[in-house]
């Protein structure tokens, strides 16, 4: 029987650990001092660096390689240990000169200066030697820059290069003289297959690799001219005090750097994925983002947005004073005069018409707290459910499947359920791009772990050239093929038919209804071979856990919910709930998309998926707010542009949505807004549906206020005011408190922090969600009544009063049909590099360096078909519009399907002038992903859209890790370990 | 009918309005710490009468090249050779019993001191035979053996570095 914990003596001391831990991970948990250069836990050990030797019942041996055994003797501080770490560590210095006082690194956090300082290293044995010339400084990339002569070679950023972002980039040329960093083998940054993740920069222990950001901007004396600031460095190596002396002198200055730069926590707002962060702020100036392990969901893993995608705050193009139609022409106007405007016109339009004339947007990248009170402003003010917010457009036909089948409208597990799936399905999703720290997650399991992928896309993406099985069905086909897979895995038995019996309604009913979905049927649907589905289903009933990830390729067609719910029902089939390693994950594109609904920012659902038509929880929001709430549900985005187009909704109050450029048909939607009586817009920028209002409020992003978001796993997150607001600008809880005040309700908010104790007191799914309970990065993910962190769902009952799941009776739902004359199918989201429409993302010199301007897809055979190269200009006329944009010929599209990414902030490229106006049949989401059109060509070929530098023209280099054996095979490498003593250290 | 618009009408302050909103602020910010103020206003006095401001002024406007300077002088062989000096005698004093050496000081201090006394009276000759009648004295005899071993301890590292 194996003991639960092992005593291994330590420095003489005897401490319990688990077996399977390191020696380092013991030292580590215990808070012992020890060397470790190499070592970064979520990398795990690399073993290139030596410094963590210890003596092991009388073996050097590397602590962070060598597990615990029970009776084990460490000594760390052994003369020998000691002689051992104190050479690795001179042979890490021989490469890297430190000049920490004039080092933009010197911020307390370096690894290599604290482990020196730490070892109290005098003198360098080895003496520092240039690895190459000073001009091969890599500064070619946008936002980082590598320097090869401060490099110590310990591979950290290879390993988070190749197993952990798994982009598979960087690797080491271990064979070489002088040991180095190289991209792609041998290129410059920039002309590498990078995607500027930010991982490397991230994990370095020392400067080699830096934020540009960073450069001259973080120590005192960084950001000296170079004729000052290089004989200085020159000086500290001439006179070699001892380095006891130069660390005292830089710790001093690192003391003052405290004083000056303000770390911030903050949580990040380009996906739905939800990392947190520290944001690294000197006056407005963002020195960088700084990635933290404590993080829940991304520990130190960040992607382009996150980790560089900031200037948009401190842009030149943030709306700072309110904005008042005149003519022609906004006019400046101050908060007075913009406030009582507002509320003098949407008080006078629902005295006249009623509360109903008016509708409300709420906003997915705003907080809980002020989707909260925008809901309120509805249904309290002005006495009207019209309250909708952008998850309209892609996130609720996932809500409605889940809703109808296991009860709760989220992602049924954690980030660390994806992780550890024995096989992940990815359905019209391509996390790769648009939830990249995801991703990451799954390629390290996959690569790693033996994870098995399945995607089912109709593009060749990367998470399709990485699948064990890619599946392209027609679009709008999936609901079909899973629906065959699911009836073929019962009639094979491998269904879970206990888990059915005890805990599922409708399997006899659902059976009936799967009888006509065979194998021959979907393959004549889908086109998806049969003996790809058996696959399917093999992998599934031989998997440990099935997770499956879905987006917009399902979500945003006529059968959306109904292909979600198949989903559902797949799971529900094999006993994929309620376990770890397991379920399901519709992925929510905004920051907040999932808070916005949690907070009643629906039509039909009050705060906490309480229904309007729940007299209980009606009577008790009635009580809290003293209004009457209709029980009828008010309308969604859509039909609220309908009554604006029969007259009926006369006004609209929209907070933080482009929806002039993201609600399909967006010629029809300018045409509607452009007719409203009263406009407000609330936002950052003059975005497109902006420039339709009659009052702009200038609101403040993320960074320049406090609140909470709820990201795709449920979690709740705190966030941090790490800037002032830009010019006038103001929290967007603010604004919307003050016209409810002009229009008479008793609102008080000191904070964002006395709005989130209301909603905890309204809101069971919120209860435990107090701000102290939130404090630093501490989070909680809702999923239970009680209101207790509840990571994963359903693990003894699912959300309906009986406590059963129920198979939802659904069948397949037929995509639009176009007349023949569209022969192109023009599909359509979003790429890594941008967020959204743009708004955001474009206002970064680096991003758009990288990705300058939207273009479409064209695969090799319509290019060829109609005579195009890459560079060409094409028009693409659909029923409802058309739009002019350059071609990129690329194989990941196929035969007449093109795709056009979101990121058009201009109506000339926006893929919503083609979309038209047929939307999901449950929830009214736009079916964007079913446009078709037909191409004119305007010039047969031109400057190609897509830079030569973007990563997507390069070759990635895979390897295995750091490769470490490849270090320990050179001729001059001496080992420091004893591992072939012949000591036993197993038991 | 709402047109979708672009032009934004700056509300242009004049100068005269952001002197004034300039002033405001900082008239509350003066109120809010008054004392210090004061305070300031006196310390910049003194400076300005003993011409240390002045001073201080030109170093600041003169900054870059003195910078120059400074380092381009501190980056002299003899200056950090100097430097490495200073450091390597600080080290020696560092690693040394600070008792013993105190000791030894004193000893040779009291020595020489009697060494003058001595010479002033003595003012014979010494002959070989004084120096090896010397030897034989006790207290020659224990100086010559501390020198002898520290010698000795030299030598040993020397050839240890060799």
């Amino acid at each position: 029987m194996e003991a639960q914990t092992v005593t291994v003596t330590i420095n003489g001391h005897a401490y319990r650990a688990k077996p399977g831990m390191t020696i380092l991970e013991v030292v580590n948990k215990h808070s012992i001092p020890h060397p470790q250069v190499c070592y970064t836990p979520e990398l795990g050990a690399i073993q290139t660096c030596d410094t963590c030797i210890a003596e092991v019942n009388g073996t050097l041996l590397r602590a962070c390689a060598t597990p615990v055994e029970d009776g084990m003797v460490v000594e760390l501080n052994s003369p020998r240990a000691k002689a051992a770490q104190k050479e690795a560590m001179d042979r890490l210095l021989e490469n890297h000169l430190l000049y920490c006082t004039v080092c933009d690194n010197n911020n307390g956090n370096c690894k290599l200066h604290n482990t020196a300082e730490m070892m109290q290293i005098e003198h360098q044995t080895y003496p520092y030697r240039p690895k190459v010339d000073p001009s091969e400084v890599d500064m070619s990339h946008p936002f980082y820059r590598y320097d090869p002569n401060q490099c110590i070679a310990c591979g950290q950023c290879v390993e988070a290069c190749q197993n952990l972002q798994v982009n598979e980039t960087l690797s080491i040329d271990w064979e070489a003289e002088r040991p180095r960093v190289v991209w792609d083998g041998g290129v410059p940054i920039n002309e590498s297959s990078c995607v500027s993740c930010g991982h490397c920069v991230t994990v370095c222990p020392c400067n080699a690799l830096m934020e540009k950001s960073m450069l001259g901007e973080a120590g005192f004396l960084t950001g000296l001219d170079k004729d000052v600031l290089n004989p200085m460095i020159d000086f500290v190596k001439e006179v070699e005090p001892n380095y006891t002396s130069i660390f005292a002198i830089s710790e001093i200055e690192a003391a003052m750097r405290e004083q000056r730069i303000k770390k911030t926590k903050t949580v990040c707002t380009f996906c739905g994925v939800g990392c947190s962060f520290e944001v690294w702020t000197k006056g407005r100036k963002i020195l960088k983002v700084q990635p933290v392990s404590e993080a829940p969901v991304n520990a130190i893993s960040t992607c382009v947005k996150g980790k560089f995608g900031w200037d948009f705050v401190n842009s030149e193009e943030r709306l700072t004073k309110p904005l008042i139609r005149k003519g022609d022409v906004f006019v400046e106007s101050t908060w007075e005069e913009a406030l009582d405007l507002v509320a003098e016109k949407l008080g006078a339009i629902k005295r006249q018409y009623g509360g109903n004339a008016i509708g409300f947007i709420s906003s997915s990248k705003i907080s809980n707290e002020e989707n909260y009170l925008m809901q309120k402003l509805a249904r309290q003010v002005f006495e009207t459910n019209n309250v909708d917010n952008c998850s309209r457009y892609c996130q609720s036909p996932a809500t409605d499947g889940l809703f109808r089948t296991v009860g709760m409208g989220g992602d049924s597990g954690t980030i660390h359920d994806i992780a550890s799936a024995g096989l992940v399905i990815i359905i019209g999703a391509n996390p790769a791009e648009g939830h990249p720290v995801i991703a990451t997650r799954v390629k390290r399991a996959h690569k790693l772990f033996g994870q098995k992928l399945i995607v089912a896309d109709l593009r060749r993406n990367e998470m399709a050239e990485r699948a064990d099985l890619f599946i392209r069905p027609k679009q709008g086909t999936d609901q079909v093929w899973l629906m065959a897979v699911t009836k073929y895995i019962i009639d094979q038995g491998w269904h879970d038919e206990a888990f059915i019996r005890e805990r599922v309604h409708f399997f006899e009913e659902f059976k009936q209804l799967l009888e006509k979905y065979t194998l021959d049927y979907a393959e004549q649907i889908t086109g998806v071979a049969k003996a790809d589905l058996i696959r399917i289903a093999e992998m599934i009933h031989e998997a440990d856990g099935t997770c499956v990830l879905w987006g917009m390729g399902v979500t945003q067609n006529t059968g959306g919910s109904d292909t979600s719910a198949a989903i559902s029902n797949l799971l529900l089939a094999t006993g994929n709930y309620g376990r770890p390693g397991a379920g399901a994950f519709p992925l929510r594109g905004h920051n907040n998309v999932q808070g916005a609904c949690d907070m009643g920012s629906l039509p039909a659902w009050l705060p906490g998926y309480q229904h309007v038509t729940d007299d209980a929880a009606r009577a008790k929001f009635e009580k809290a707010y003293g209004v009457r709430i209709d029980a009828k549900p008010g309308l969604d985005n859509i039909q609220m542009l309908e009554a604006a187009e029969r007259g009926e909704l006369k006004a609209m109050y929209i907070v933080g949505e482009d929806m002039a450029l993201v609600d399909c048909n967006a010629n029809h939607v300018q045409e509607t807004l452009a007719k409203l009586d009263f406009v407000v817009v609330q936002d950052i920028f003059l975005s497109k549906t902006a420039q339709f209002a009659d009052v702009i409020l200038p609101a403040a992003p993320s960074l320049e206020k406090e609140g909470t978001f709820t990201n795709t796993e449920r979690r709740i997150q705190r966030f941090y005011q790490a800037l002032e607001p830009l010019g006038d600008s103001k929290p967007d809880w603010w604004i919307i408190q003050e016209i409810a005040k002009r229009l008479g309700a008793d609102w008080n908010y000191a904070d964002p922090k006395e709005i989130m104790d209301e909603i905890a007191s309204l809101a069971p799914l919120y209860s435990q969600a107090h701000y102290d309970r939130l404090e630093g990065w501490n989070s909680l993910c809702w999923g239970s009544h009680d209101g207790a962190d509840t990571p994963l769902l359903y693990k003894e009952r699912f959300n309906f009063p009986d406590g059963k799941a129920r198979f939802a009776l659904a069948d397949w739902v037929e995509p639009v049909q176009y007349p023949e004359e569209y022969d192109l199918l023009v599909n359509n989201g979003r790429l890594l590099e941008h967020f959204h429409e743009g708004n955001l993302t474009y206002k970064s010199k680096g991003i758009e360096h990288k990705f300058p301007e939207v273009f479409v897809e064209v695969s090799p055979e319509l290019a060829k078909e109609r005579g195009i190269e890459d560079g060409a200009l094409v028009r693409l006329i659909s029923p409802y519009g058309r739009v002019k944009v350059r071609v990129l010929v690329t194989d990941r599209v196929r035969g007449n399907e093109l795709f056009l990414p979101m990121h058009s902030t201009a109506n000339e490229s926006a893929i919503n002038m083609l979309t038209g106006p047929q939307t999901d049949h449950r929830t009214n989401t736009p079916a964007y992903k079913q446009a078709r059109v037909r191409m004119e060509v305007i010039e047969r070929s031109g400057k190609t859209p897509l830079p030569r530098t973007n990563p997507r023209f390069k070759k990635r280099h895979p390897q295995n890790g750091v490769e470490v054996e490849r270090k320990w095979r050179r001729s001059d490498y001496v080992p420091l370990t004893e591992e072939n003593k012949g000591v036993t250290i197993g038991g | 009918m709402a047109k979708p618009i672009t032009a934004i009408q700056k509300r242009q302050m004049t100068e005269e309005e952001r002197r004034a909103e300039a002033l405001a602020k900082l008239k509350v910010a003066v109120g809010d710490s008054e004392e210090a103020v004061r305070e300031l206003l006196e310390f910049i006095e003194q400076l300005h009468e003993s011409g240390l401001l002045e001073a201080a002024n030109a170093l600041l406007k003169a900054r870059e090249d003195v910078a120059k300077i400074v380092v381009g002088q501190l980056n002299q062989k003899s200056v950090t050779t100097m430097i490495n000096h200073a450091f390597a005698i600080a080290g020696l004093a560092a690693s040394l019993d600070p008792e013993k050496t105190a000791k030894l000081l004193e000893h040779m201090a009291a020595g020489v001191i009697e060494a003058y006394e001595q010479t002033a009276i003595e003012t014979k000759k010494v002959g070989v035979f004084d120096l090896l009648k010397a030897l034989n004295d006790p207290d020659t005899n224990r100086a010559i053996r501390f020198f002898l071993s520290a010698l000795k301890a030299i030598g040993q590292r020397l050839g240890q570095n060799s």
